[in-house]
């Protein structure tokens, strides 16, 4: 029986995660189990009891925790790796010994909870370092927008005289210049009308990134809007053998939307359909009222955008694998300026997915009330 | 005008008592409120996160709160802190930079990031390493950074003699540069073991901070 004695108290001994100290009637610790020294450090028989608790206020007396026997006291000690660990204590005394036991969370729990309140700090740490980060980067795309912004602005002068410069000389000279001569103009002339167009969507792009995009609204009735637009539109389509078609609901509700705005995205939906449309096929334009929106859609043949690249289709500079059909260039902000023009009204802009045939892009407006 | 007195007694009461009780929810909407009424991020640090944190420990010290409450309250403070980093990021950079840290052993970190949240408030760049940084770690940043000043945090008293191994290396492998130190460890002492070094200088609060070093320059 006293073997069996002896080894459940050598378990304990060995194994307990509980603080237990024996000391003296004065406080000095005789004995404790193996925890205690893992945790206290080795040298913990013979120190004074009230040295390990850590109490920047109160003197630790002894006498003070032996009144009650079943009573738990929260307390901190002190421990060999410097943090402090809290356990519950009873105090007992046997005869002309004290016995302190502190009970905690398992050693693994405390463990865990170290290492969780490490990471955390690192967390915040790695937070905090994001932030800065992501402040330095809007700083800097700030100066780009108004470096772009200064860059577009300054090029649109002398590039838009060499414009008018190319087309008075193939108004007035045409007769007079050699085929080569005429070609080189009709380049400078439409190369120029490109740069322009970029020039204005940088223009468009760093205004909007600036938060600087200002709208004037009023009720507008879409349908003018469309017409308006297909009239310059139309122009290019005629001279490609795409007939524009359009059909709206009637009555169709006025919208309260910036009209100069809102023709710039039916300009550039339009311009898009016809750019990457094929001779004798046909672009619609429809509008219809749809709780509390009017949606407007333009709809063409050509060869729709692959189901991979309509994500990016909205992004700045983003470009798509489909090829303009008379090798039209595309400045790839268009559809990245319509989103945020129509983003700024309260609509939403998409692209119909699960087509086979053509695309169908849809633009929403907010009714006016 | 934003009314600068909104940290009351009775807001502040009920902030340190969700904090106690780990009700984090709770903690952030009263930040938010204050920064959504523009009021100084400065007072937020220093008469909440600050004053309650002082408090929480002040407990833990009188055996009230279990050190698990301490880390809590602490992680949750740390975690508010960064709402008001749109704030403290985008105010306009001057030429000017500062290394905050904690040394080695030295887990308490709140009071470093603070420091290094003032200076970033004040348009310095304000670069924190962290808890427990070895001092090799540190001088790789100060090579790296080349700052105007490198500050150290002492939360725990019986770090000292580390702190001052730590300020004999740093004086002697960079004379000029200047150090400041502080933390809540020398509300027990220690302050005059500083006096030996001329190029260290004790900062008693953030408030002095801001005052004798951030705007002095």
């Amino acid at each position: 029986m006293k073997d069996i004695n002896d080894v459940i108290i050598n378990f304990f001994n060995d194994n307990a995660t509980i603080l237990f100290f024996c000391c003296n009637l004065s406080g000095q610790i005789k004995y404790t189990n193996r925890f205690t020294e893992r945790l206290m450090g080795s040298d913990i028989i013979g120190k004074e009891i009230s040295s390990i608790f850590v109490d920047f206020f109160n003197a630790f007396r002894l006498e003070d925790f032996l009144s009650d026997r079943d009573k738990l006291y929260l307390l901190n000690v002190s421990t060999a790796s410097g943090l402090p660990q809290t356990f519950y204590f009873r105090f007992y005394r046997t005869g002309d010994s004290i016995l302190a036991i502190g009970e905690t969370d398992s050693e693994e729990m405390d463990n865990l909870r170290r290492n969780l309140i490490v990471l955390n700090s690192e967390l915040n740490n790695l937070t905090r370092e994001l932030h800065k980060k992501n402040a330095e980067l809007k700083k800097l795309n700030e100066l780009k927008n108004q470096f772009l912004g200064v860059a577009a602005h300054d090029l649109r002068t002398p590039i838009g005289a060499i414009r008018n410069f190319s087309e008075f000389l193939l108004d007035e000279t045409r007769d007079m210049l050699q085929e080569e001569h005429v070609h080189f103009l009709t380049s400078i002339k439409s190369l120029t009308e490109f740069m322009l167009q970029l020039l204005n969507d940088l223009l468009d792009i760093s205004a909007i990134e600036a938060g600087k995009l200002q709208l004037t609204t009023e009720p507008v009735d879409i349908v003018d809007v469309i017409k308006e637009s297909i009239e310059i539109t139309g122009i290019f389509a005629q001279k490609k053998g795409i007939s524009v078609a359009y059909s709206f609901q009637s009555p169709l509700p006025f919208v309260k939307a910036d009209p100069i705005r809102v023709k710039q995205v039916l300009d550039n939906l339009l311009t898009n359909a016809i750019k990457y449309s094929n001779s004798g096929t046909k672009v619609s334009i429809k509008a219809e009222s749809v709780e509390g929106f009017v949606v407007v859609s333009v709809e063409d043949e050509g060869p729709g955008v692959p189901q991979a690249e309509m994500e990016k289709l909205f992004k700045v500079f983003s470009m798509t694998s489909i090829k303009s059909t008379a090798g039209e260039k595309s400045t790839g902000l268009g559809l990245a300026i319509s989103k945020k023009i129509i983003d700024s009204h309260g609509g939403k802009i998409w692209l119909e997915e699960g087509r086979t045939v053509g695309a169908r892009f849809l633009f929403s407006l907010p009714i006016a009330h | 005008m934003v009314n600068q007195n909104l940290i009351d007694d009775r807001l502040y009461g009920s902030y340190l008592s969700f904090l106690l009780n780990g009700q984090r929810n709770e903690c952030h909407k009263i930040v938010k409120k204050l920064l959504d009424a523009e009021l100084d991020i400065k007072d937020i640090y220093i008469k909440l996160f600050q004053r309650s944190l002082y408090d929480v420990g002040s407990l833990w010290e009188h055996n009230k709160i279990s050190v698990a409450v301490e880390h809590l309250a602490t992680s949750i403070t740390e975690g508010l802190m960064s709402l008001a980093y749109p704030v403290i990021f985008s105010t306009d950079k001057i030429d000017r930079s500062a290394i905050i840290t904690c040394m080695a052993n030295e887990y308490h970190q709140i009071g470093g990031r603070m420091v290094a949240d003032i200076f970033e408030l004040n348009g310095w760049n304000g670069y924190f390493l962290g808890a427990n940084t070895p001092y090799e770690d540190l001088c790789k940043m100060i090579d790296d950074k080349q700052p105007h000043l490198v500050g150290l945090s002492l939360s725990v008293y019986y770090n000292i003699k580390n702190l001052l191994s730590i300020l004999e290396r740093l004086s002697s492998a960079y004379p000029t540069l200047k150090i400041i130190v502080g933390g809540q460890a020398f509300r027990q002492g220690g302050k005059e073991s500083l006096s030996v070094y001329a190029n260290v200088q004790y900062i008693e609060s953030l408030y002095d901070l801001e005052e004798g070093i951030i705007k002095d320059k």
